[in-house]
């Protein structure tokens, strides 16, 4: 061990020595990292500004796809639309003659009838229901007093069934 | 790792804490709240010691610590109990190390503007470290060849632990350390000259 060395190992020693009597602090809590902050990735930059990009370019993409889907269909339900799509399906099958094979053109010509009459059932004023008997539950733009069930006279809901007595109950009771 | 500070550590009496710390070899659990705050006890004196010898001063040092074990609790659960926890502990040590120096270099140049026409500000009298040329040369070696020598010298780590803690081959080490201490001596007989001369 040369000179250095040993200095080196002395001085560090000596002068390092009080922090063997140095009281240990509380250990610093890690900063809470809100979800916003981990999604632009910290405090910006590149990454933060490209995380952004994706997340809104997702978003928009799913509301176009959502936009895209309702007027294809006429519905916001894909519920209500696979239904329909089956009962078409059914019918199709069910027009098939002894011999005859092959629903294609049958469900086809259906599609086609039903995209055509979805896009125009999207303008304003046109009835909610879509084609083929699809009940769409929406009732679309009907003007005032030309269409709906007048007040009073509606089913109401599953949870407003035999409570609707039509008389006022006092508070308190 | 270990047992090299456990060698050293029975070797000298001047050590009370440090010798206290290193017992033999912990067993920690990658995730666990509890072993985390353990290693927390059991290194944060060396890791102070080791940083005392990189920054500015003693306050940058606590700083850089409590940074180290931010930046060691965010990544426990993926650290390998096979790796020795405290060349792991280093390692990130000596990178909030490079990292201070780095920001230092800017906040120096405000620091100098703010002080035109002020008396400098005199450096804590307790403070030994800060008053030894050593250590005062040591912090004006690379970042990452300060660190080699004090883990060296200071620490007793062997080459592979070195290597481990500093992220480079083993064979790399002693090349370093050489060229460390030869730059020490150069350092040191330029922070010596002003008294001597």
């Amino acid at each position: 061990m040369d000179d250095i060395e040993r200095e080196l190992e002395f001085e560090l020693n000596r002068v390092l020595a009080p922090i063997s009597r140095v009281p240990i602090p509380a250990r610093r809590s890690p900063v809470a990292v809100s979800w916003t902050r981990r999604l632009m990735g910290g405090a910006g930059g590149a990454g933060g500004a490209l995380a952004f990009k994706v997340f809104a370019g997702a978003v928009a993409a799913a509301a176009a796809a959502t936009v895209v889907a309702a007027a294809t269909t006429g519905t916001l339900a894909p519920s209500q639309v696979s239904r329909g799509i089956s009962e078409k399906v059914e019918t199709c099958k069910a027009d098939l003659q002894d011999g005859q094979h092959g629903i294609g053109s049958c469900v086809s010509a259906i599609a086609e009838h039903h995209g055509s009459s979805a896009s125009d059932n999207s303008e304003p004023g046109k009835s909610g229901t879509a084609p083929h008997g699809i009940a769409t539950g929406q009732t679309g733009a009907t003007p005032p007093g030309q269409g709906g069930t007048p007040p009073g006279q509606g089913k109401g809901n599953d949870k407003d069934k035999g409570k609707a007595t039509g008389q006022a109950t006092p508070k308190g009771k | 790792m270990e047992s090299n500070i456990s060698a050293k550590s029975a070797a000298s009496s001047e050590e009370p804490a440090v010798a206290e710390e290193a017992r033999p070899p912990e067993h920690y659990e990658p995730g666990s709240e509890a072993d985390f705050e353990r290693l927390y006890r059991n290194t944060y004196r060396r890791i102070l010691g080791t940083l005392i010898t990189l920054v500015r001063d003693r306050a940058t040092a606590e700083d850089c610590t409590q940074e180290t074990f931010e930046r060691a609790y965010r990544n426990w659960k993926h650290w390998r109990p096979e790796a020795s926890v405290e060349a792991w502990l280093h390692r990130i040590a000596i990178n909030v190390a490079i990292s201070d120096r780095r920001h230092q270099r800017l906040r120096e140049a405000g620091e100098v503007v703010k002080r035109l026409g002020r008396p400098a500000a005199s450096a804590d009298p307790s403070d030994a470290a800060e008053r030894s040329d050593l250590v005062r040369a040591i912090k004006k070696l690379p970042t990452k060849q300060a660190a080699a020598l004090v883990l060296r010298h200071y620490h007793g780590y062997s080459n592979r632990e070195i290597a481990a803690s500093l992220g480079v081959p083993e064979q790399t080490v002693a090349s370093r350390l050489a060229a460390a201490r030869k730059q020490l001596q150069i350092v040191l007989a330029d922070v010596r000259r002003p008294k001597n001369g």
